[in-house]
């Protein structure tokens, strides 16, 4: 019994330098009378269930042998433990020194980085420079009645359906068109425009419901006047009526004569 | 019979070494811990240092776009009118019917075509 008291005890010791550090650790545990030890990651059977099992003690010479192993184990695991110190001390020297080296590269080149910063965000301001001029010469180009806006100036079609919409320009046909407005007095001009078509009709004040009167050709006179086939003529006013409502009479109507069109109020 | 081993001496024998591993594994991990810190600021103060001339450079670029900007805008636009030009020529426009396009000179665009 004295024999495995002092196995216990052993234990207990062991079982306290678990509180020594992060890195090492050693463990005792007994349970229903079959025990081990462990050392870090290396465990050591002891034959405690024969100790205590047995009436008598196994021979000194068994615990001596085993202790002398635990041991050489243990200044095993210990160096093990320097090890790791050392290696993550190397480690953390050479992070330092990149660090050092890093920083003193940019004091050192200070002028260097000034240069280069200054440069990336003047090409940054160019390349907003150069695309704003590019949607103001798309608006130009648009207005002058180019179709291949898009490949003429590498802009996305999404960025140039956006302008066309902000001039006003919507499909008719294959090809897209728009009207221009002027005034003159009581009167002024409507411009029909698609790609290089340039149509330009006189209006007038209406009276009564008529708001407005647009003078069109009529068909006789339409191909000679405007150089649009007659074929088009119904969608290219029915065009200029809906477009003089959007911008010009809202909430109005309009109404296609022989050759006029007439923009109405709505009641 | 044998003498019982003296367990406590074994037992003090292998806290001695383990304690002296140890203490030494965590006097290495603080200067390690010393030198990380060392390092994080040295990273800190490359990035403070960036980061001011970043922002010099910043500035720097912003007064000079806004001292020509009038010259920068008028080369910008001649320099996308001759990528325009030089497109319609190529698709078979004439120099007269681009120069109206583009609202250019006609001897501009016959100078562009030229080059």
């Amino acid at each position: 019994m004295a024999n495995w008291m002092n196995v216990v005890n052993l234990c207990r010791c062991w079982r306290d330098a678990n509180n020594m550090g992060e890195t090492f650790y050693a463990r005792a545990f007994i349970l229903q009378g079959v025990g081990g030890v462990k050392f870090g990651r290396q465990e050591i059977s002891l034959p405690f269930r024969k100790i205590f099992m047995e009436t008598e003690p196994p021979h000194a010479g068994e615990y001596a042998a085993i202790l002398q192993k635990m041991l050489t184990e243990n200044e095993t695991a210990a160096e093990a433990v320097r090890v790791a110190g050392r290696q993550d001390l190397a480690e953390a020297l050479v992070e330092r020194e990149a660090a050092r080296e890093h920083l003193q590269g940019i004091q050192a080149n200070r002028d260097r980085y000034l240069a280069e910063y200054t440069e990336q965000h003047r090409r940054e301001l160019l390349g907003q420079m150069r695309r704003s001029m590019q949607e103001t010469l798309a608006q130009e180009l648009l207005e002058a009645g180019e179709d291949e806006v898009e490949a003429l100036l590498d802009l996305p079609k999404r960025e140039i359906d956006d302008i066309r919409m902000r001039i006003g320009q919507r499909k008719l046909g294959k090809q897209f068109a728009w009207v221009e407005y002027e005034s003159a007095g009581r009167g002024g001009y409507v411009t029909f425009r698609r790609g290089k078509t340039r149509c330009r009709f006189w209006h007038d004040l209406g009276a009564g419901k008529a708001l407005m009167v647009i003078e069109v050709p009529d068909e006789a006179r339409w191909e000679t006047e405007t150089s649009i086939p007659l074929a088009e003529r119904e969608a290219v006013l029915r065009f200029i009526g809906e477009d003089t409502i959007l911008h010009q009479a809202p909430g109005h109507l309009f109404r296609i004569d022989s050759n006029s069109i007439v923009i109405l109020a709505p009641f | 019979m044998q003498p019982t081993p003296d367990f406590e001496a074994y037992a003090r024998t292998l806290q001695r070494v383990m304690q002296a591993a140890v203490d030494e594994a965590e006097s290495l991990r603080d200067q390690a811990r010393a030198e990380r810190d060392a390092a994080h600021a040295d990273r800190m103060s490359a990035q403070d240092i960036l980061h001011e001339l970043d922002q010099a450079g910043r500035i720097a670029a912003q007064d000079y776009v806004q001292q020509h900007r009038r010259e920068l805008n008028a080369q910008l636009r001649l320099e996308l009118q001759a990528l325009v030009a030089t497109k319609l020529l190529n698709s078979g426009q004439t120099a007269a019917e681009i120069a109206e396009t583009l609202q250019v000179p006609a001897a501009w665009v016959e100078r562009v075509q030229k080059t």
